[in-house]
């Protein structure tokens, strides 16, 4: 039995997408609630900062008599400026908090406070209505849809609408095909070459870039700019697969939510919410390879052909380059009966 | 004579590796433990299955479809122990190197003395060190504290201060470790090794137990001389026993179902424990290495009669970890081991994919050379940051690896190498051997699982050290020598076969030679060693050796060390071609 990961490039399909926060925080929606894009479904302190504020030693006092002066208590909100501690004298001295924040102990002539810093908030990204709460962490969101999963993802998200940068699937986006009517759209390319290209975009700005294959020596340049780029294939200068790139391309016109989620986060996905009647059941995360499974390649040479299995071989096949590994025989869409390691295979899940 | 098995157990080793999982079957027959059968799988830990159970459970049906022996229930579970000798196993050895790596903050007070031992313990397993403190850092404790919860970490080591030695400088750091943990939900917190100024243990538990787990152990440094890590490195274990069954907590399902009949190590500290283990069986002047190449870390295990360890390189694999290793290194690094012209961005390209798809197999030619390349790279990086490890050789130059005797090795990329010249081409340019070695390969990768064996079953560790011959890719002998001149002679040999047959060999610098020995045919070498070089009796001394065949033959690397590589790319890749097929003529 040899299962592999599922991918999905769905006209239609039920699309249950969990949304969490990078640490815990606190969930904002109940179950069965209908969210938009741009709503927020969680928020969480993500990256708290403390500040020690040192009593004992600003007011030039003993550790052991410090508390005696200091006026605030754990729990008190503060702004910058505010009298932490004072000591009235001839020469009276005061401490004040240097930062907004929360005290959140007063020990030993010492104060522990929290700065405030903007929550980081979790949008939904996708219209959809909430199928279950993930407490402290969440929400899982179903709609129904067209759903495409890609491979990386370089962190961001946006909901928007879909235009094609290129029609051809051969075609790779130059910075020509980024003219000013492409400003606020996500844009369909096939394949990504140049850091021109992400420069020229961000300008724009785009809304989010799809693309087959993208070189990974871009991938500082991806990191660094505004709008989500989802990579659907992988790294290398080869066109999309034909059935991602024919899907979204028929997609045009139509708003999209790009998850640009970086692979340690799971797949990034592309989601178009489409009312339907139907009941769809979502596919596994992953299934059994057998003979006639939909697959797509994830390696040279056939990275990212599509093709059907047509055996599955018995132990161990060796290959042109010596490597011995399990295999099947995948017939390609143009005909060609390729072998290729089991372990190279997606399972493509397309209705 | 054969120690008497008649109640002998039999034993299943299950090793979880970030690609792959494998189930061992080992049971006796004949009076001696052998193994029985082998499968493998993918394994399931990470997404998107999210079950280790899954993988496992393949592999062990694939044990079962090649013995007819039942392991599993129908509820998928393990028969443990034995019903009968075709159904059941009585122990079971888990190693696991899967999930990621324990993100560790070290806490030291001197930055080269507690510090390094806190960062040298956390070497130990499967850990990548998030941040450093120390009291030399400059750090405010508000800084300390800020660090500390910005790292994440899953465990804080804490070192520093000579037993009955510095106390201040322990409780500054103890004052920012706890309030950090503090400061975190209770969900959140990190576990504490404090294992510092012996004086100060009750402290720290006393400040910390009702904040954070912690646990103490004897310190790493009780002198300044002296470093101790094997204490604390057993409550090491334990930590990551916890926090890796907190992250796959299916693997408490099936250590439960043969509780009492098993272990758990990581596949590490299972690698070093037999590199241990045989560096005693050998004893000797010369060292025993292992070095374990695997898709999410590299280990490096070394041991002199009994003693060493291992260290581990989370950051540095065939999988996972590729996308990083531009932070160690340059792409013209990797570039430079290539026979072919392979243009940089598919390097790069090859690099991520690789992230991506960790399981994924090279199929042409190209990407085969490329993981070979990196293969090599991630072995240069690894054993150059061990050197400082290593006891101190006197007539060995800086830089340059110890002898050792024999180096094992690791690891799909090189035990399923396409041919046994190209794994021994990527062991030989990645360590640089000195000295006269034999490389053995760990073909069915059972020496982890032997390792972590010898806790429940040690007559069937020795056993299988005894009886199960782990192929021997070459014997190499390297005349070592920063060459500065290539084409000059650099060693004569004399052969003298078993049948008496003799004949004398020359290898000039700056090439491979290879001595046509067939496996099980041994031979006695005269080596003589010219223009100064050593072949580990000293520099310009000869010397003579017994030798065995192999599939490759007796391989003599007159490279020099470092290896001496053509500036220009064209001539280099045509001398990379030229050694490989030096290695490969005769194989």
């Amino acid at each position: 039995m040899v299962f592999r990961p599922v991918v999905r490039t769905m006209p239609i399909a039920e699309v249950r997408e969990k949304r969490l926060l990078p640490v815990p925080g606190k969930v904002l929606v109940s179950v069965g609630q209908t969210v938009k894009a741009s709503d927020v479904i969680a928020e969480a302190s993500a990256d708290p900062r403390y500040r020690l504020v040192d009593v004992a030693r600003a007011l030039g006092v003993p550790r052991s008599k410090a508390n005696e002066f200091i006026l605030c208590q754990p729990g008190d909100l503060l702004r910058a400026g505010d009298t932490l501690a004072r000591k009235q004298g001839f020469l009276s001295r005061i401490v004040r908090s240097p930062v907004d924040g929360k005290v959140i102990l007063v020990e030993e002539g010492q104060i522990l406070i929290e700065e405030y810093r903007e929550p980081y908030m979790l949008r939904a990204v996708i219209p959809a209505k909430v199928s279950a709460v993930i407490p402290d962490l969440g929400a899982e969101l179903a709609t129904t849809g067209m759903v495409v999963d890609g491979i990386w993802g370089n962190g961001r998200y946006n909901y928007g609408m879909l235009g094609a940068a290129t029609q051809e699937r051969d075609a790779e986006i130059t910075t020509k095909d980024l003219s000013v009517e492409k400003r606020g759209l996500i844009l369909i390319a096939s394949r990504l070459t140049e850091a021109k290209v992400l420069e020229i975009a961000d300008s724009l700005p785009l809304r989010g870039l799809i693309v087959g294959y993208m070189r990974a020596k871009l991938v500082p340049e991806a990191l660094k700019v505004s709008f989500p780029i989802v990579v659907i294939n992988g790294f290398g200068n080869r066109p999309m697969d034909s059935h991602s790139f024919k899907l979204l391309t028929t997609s045009v016109g139509q708003r999209v939510a790009m998850i640009a989620r970086k692979p340690h986060r799971g797949r990034p996905v592309i989601v178009a919410p489409l009312p339907s009647a139907e009941h769809h059941e979502p596919p596994p995360d992953f299934d059994e390879v057998t003979v006639g499974t939909k697959v797509r390649i994830t390696r040279a040479p056939y990275a990212g052909a599509i093709g059907q299995v047509t055996a599955i071989q018995p132990g161990m096949s060796q290959f042109p380059s010596g490597v011995k590994a399990p295999a099947a025989k995948i017939r390609l869409e143009n005909g060609e009966l390729a072998l290729v390691p089991l372990a190279n295979l997606e399972i493509l899940v397309q209705s | 004579m054969a120690t008497s098995l008649i109640d002998a157990d039999s034993l299943l080793a299950l090793d979880v590796g970030s690609a792959n999982t494998r189930a061992l079957l080992f049971d006796v027959v004949e009076g001696r433990y052998h193994l029985i059968a082998a499968g493998t799988a993918p394994t399931t830990s990470g997404r998107p299955y999210d079950d280790v159970r899954l993988g496992i459970q393949e592999a062990i049906t694939q044990v079962q479809n090649l013995t007819g022996r039942v392991l599993l229930a129908e509820d998928q579970s393990l028969i443990v122990p034995s019903r009968s000798e075709a159904v059941g196993v009585d122990q079971l050895v888990l190693t696991v190197s899967a999930g990621g790596a324990i993100k560790t903050v070290c806490v030291g007070v001197l930055e080269d003395v507690s510090l390094q031992s806190a960062r040298r313990l956390a070497s130990t397993i499967y850990s990548s060190v998030e941040a450093e403190l120390h009291t030399s850092d400059k750090r405010s404790t508000e800084g300390r504290i800020n660090t500390i919860i910005q790292a994440h970490p899953d465990l804080v080591i804490m070192a520093g201060g000579l037993n009955n030695g510095a106390s201040r400088s322990v409780e500054q750091m103890l004052e920012a470790v706890g309030l950090a943990a503090y400061l975190l939900p209770p969900e959140r917190r990190f576990e504490v090794l404090y294992a510092g100024n012996e004086r100060l243990a009750r402290e720290v538990e006393e400040t910390l137990s009702g904040i954070t787990p912690v646990h103490l152990a004897h310190n790493l440094r009780p002198t300044l001389e002296t470093e101790q890590l094997e204490p604390a490195e057993e409550k090491l274990l334990e930590i990551y026993r916890s926090i890796r069954l907190r992250q796959m907590p299916q693997l408490n399902a099936i250590l439960s179902q043969a509780a009492g009949k098993s272990v758990f190590y990581p596949t590490a500290h299972g690698f070093g424990r037999i590199v241990r283990i045989l560096s005693k069986i050998y004893g000797g002047p010369k060292g025993v290495l292992g070095v374990d190449l695997g898709a999410a870390a590299t280990t490096i295990a070394f041991a002199w009669e009994g003693s060493g360890r291992q260290k581990v390189f989370s950051n540095l694999g065939l999988g996972a970890p590729l996308a990083k290793l531009y932070s160690h290194t340059h792409i013209e690094k990797i570039e430079r081991w290539l026979p072919k012209e392979i243009p940089p961005d598919e390097i790069i390209d090859y690099l991520y994919n690789k992230m991506l798809y960790p399981e994924s197999v090279p199929v042409t030619e190209e990407e085969v050379l490329v993981e070979q390349a990196l293969a090599r790279e991630i072995l240069q990086v690894a054993i150059k940051r061990t050197y400082e490890d290593f006891p101190k050789q006197k007539h060995l130059a800086k830089g340059l690896l110890p002898a050792f005797e024999p180096i094992l090795a690791s690891g799909g990329i090189l035990t399923k190498a396409a041919s046994p010249p190209q794994a021994l081409m990527t062991l030989l340019d990645g360590l640089q051997p000195t000295g006269v070695t034999t490389f053995v390969l760990d073909t069915n990768q059972l020496l982890a699982p032997l390792g972590a064996a010898a806790d429940i079953n040690p007559i069937l560790t020795v056993q299988m050290l005894s009886t199960y011959h782990l192929p021997v890719l070459a014997t190499v002998i390297t005349p070592t020598k920063k060459l500065k001149r290539l084409g000059v002679p650099l060693l004569r040999a004399e052969v003298e076969l078993a049948t008496g047959a003799k004949k004398q060999i020359e290898v000039k610098s700056g090439t491979i030679g290879v001595i046509g020995l067939h496996g099980g045919q041994k031979a006695r070498l005269r080596l003589q060693p010219l223009h100064g070089a050593d072949i580990g009796f000293g520099a310009g001394r000869g010397g003579t050796v017994n030798v065995s065949g192999s599939k490759i033959g007796v391989v003599i690397d007159a490279r020099g060390r470092p290896i001496m590589l053509h500036t220009d790319p064209e001539k280099r890749r045509e001398q990379i071609s030229k050694w490989l097929a030096s290695l490969s003529r005769w194989a």
